[in-house]
């Protein structure tokens, strides 16, 4: 218990840096820089190959191959993800492999472009009705039951309403492939990603069973990428 | 071990599940035999009463948006500071006070029934004096029925006059091992609460939802409030934050963070007739 004080300032410390960037990214960008961030993004560059054959056409990712949607995604967060990729705070060889070749300039172009894109998902499978109703629970309700320190936050308390993000730091889960949530949850589980803020997905992710990671993520998937209406959100509060 | 850890132990598995709708139940929970367990979700009742407690958890969950709103003077909602609906012990659970009103109260020198202390809520915690009907619900309101319906039925074979039920409040935080220091409290909120309440304390809104509350300014509580007091909001944030990731400040960084926030501007106690802002930290 006594070490966590160190990871949870290093993990700050990490964020911070992040937030700098973030910062220095909310500059406009020229036309020119979008120009650029959708060339890599459909046609590649040096030894990065197109980003669009994994992560689809206009980035609405691959349900069914659980690679991400990053259409509409937080620009800090997506140059973020990619440095990550090679730092080692993510674990992915085949992202390390694309993104290490990339220039800081590439980078943000890509960031850029995918952020401007309009959200869109890829078609989803049939969901279980039990899976959902769990999962709905878990990430609109949380689970205290195991007691403060040990409890489950729900998700839209820190990615918002029906998971469709809050600023760069909690990116929208709304609308993700079911397998890509679930894989991050138990790579976050196992170590495999870390460095996000004070580690909070590092500790949430080791409180959840096989069972709750499956139901949190098809229920995620499942949500739509934009709220419908503002009544509607507002409904959604108060249920 | 520490008493942290003991109460955690004796407590923190005696809950069950904040839930309005499942039923599944949560692999390796063993409700403990010392901890009250409020009644499930699924159990509200049928009928007009139910109707109440339903109507009570909607505001305690989302009083913004509830029939509270018209008293709500700030952005602030009861389970702010009461986590998981108000039914989680160390987090200053619902099931915990219910037993414990009627009350002599130092704050007001006399004794204060659970109505009376409702309203001080409005009245401190979510500012009531700049709400759209200036001051917190009349007593008799419908609103303080229904959370009254709400903790009620929550309380359900809680000890009647038990004033020092296991859970009630924040735990006892220890003094903190050098006096608390606003400066070391900025290092703590930069490195530890500006991520979600930002670094002006201003919190996030997010499809005009309050996602994180704000700590100080116009939407924050106001200097009359439990949480204006040091030790209040030290206890508070070392058992409850950062969120998910309570216990993990130390004891010197929860006091000192408190003293922070707590040294920022908010709205005036509506007890302090003078009429400025205060900023000074309570103890």
């Amino acid at each position: 218990m006594a070490n966590t004080d160190f990871l949870v300032r290093r993990s700050a410390g990490h964020w911070f840096l992040a937030g700098l960037l973030g910062a220095l990214l909310s500059a406009p960008l020229a036309a020119e820089d979008l120009d650029l961030g959708e060339q890599i993004a459909h046609h590649g560059v040096d030894h990065a190959s197109p980003c669009v054959g994994c992560h689809g056409q206009q980035g609405e990712g691959n349900a069914a191959a659980s690679f991400p949607r990053l259409a509409g995604l937080p620009e800090a967060y997506l140059y973020d993800q990619m440095a990550a990729f090679v730092d080692g705070r993510r674990d992915n060889a085949l992202m390390a492999t694309q993104d290490k070749d990339l220039t800081e300039a590439q980078r943000r172009a890509v960031a850029a472009w995918y952020a401007e894109q309009p959200a869109a998902v890829d078609d989803m499978p049939k969901p279980d009705k039990d899976l959902m109703r769990l999962g709905e629970q878990l990430a609109t309700k949380g689970d205290w039951s195991a007691g403060l320190e040990n409890g489950i936050p729900a998700c839209v308390q820190c990615h918002g309403p029906g998971g469709r993000g809050a600023g760069a730091a909690f990116p929208p889960l709304a609308g993700q492939p079911a397998k890509y949530l679930s894989g991050q949850l138990q790579a976050w589980q196992a170590g495999k990603r870390r460095g996000e803020p004070l580690g909070m997905m590092g500790a949430i992710a080791k409180r959840l069973d096989d069972r709750q990671i499956q139901a949190v993520s098809t229920w995620l998937a499942h949500q739509p990428v934009k709220a419908r209406n503002d009544v509607g959100a507002t409904r959604e509060a108060a249920k | 071990m520490s008493k942290r850890m003991i109460l955690t132990i004796l407590f923190g598995a005696s809950l069950v599940m904040t839930c309005a709708q499942a039923s599944d139940p949560v692999a390796g929970v063993t409700p403990h035999p010392d901890g009250f367990v409020p009644p499930s979700m699924d159990d509200i009742p049928d009928g007009a009463f139910g109707d109440s407690v339903r109507r009570g958890k909607l505001i305690f969950d989302h009083t913004r948006q509830s029939d509270a709103r018209r008293f709500v003077g700030n952005q602030q909602s009861c389970n702010n500071c009461h986590l998981g609906s108000g039914r989680v012990a160390g987090s200053a659970p619902m099931w915990a006070a219910w037993v414990a009103y009627p009350a002599y109260r130092e704050k007001n020198h006399h004794v204060n029934t659970m109505e009376e202390r409702l309203r001080g809520c409005f009245t401190y915690s979510m500012n009531a004096q700049a709400s759209e009907a200036g001051e917190a619900p009349p007593p008799g309101h419908e609103v303080l029925k229904d959370l009254q319906s709400y903790m009620f039925w929550m309380a359900k074979g809680a000890p009647t006059g038990d004033a020092r039920m296991p859970g009630r409040g924040y735990p006892q935080l220890d003094d903190p091992p050098q006096p608390y220091d606003p400066g070391r409290g900025a290092i703590v909120y930069a490195q530890s609460c500006a991520i979600c309440h930002q670094a002006e304390g201003a919190g996030m809104t997010v499809e005009g939802q309050v996602l994180f509350p704000p700590l100080w300014g116009d939407g924050a509580y106001n200097a009359g409030a439990g949480m204006h007091r040091v030790n209040t909001a030290a206890a508070f944030i070392h058992a409850n934050m950062p969120l998910g990731l309570g216990g993990t400040l130390s004891v010197q960084e929860a006091w000192d963070v408190a003293a922070y926030i707590n040294s920022k501007p908010r709205p005036k106690d509506p007890r302090d007739k003078a009429g400025s802002s205060t900023s000074a930290a309570a103890q």
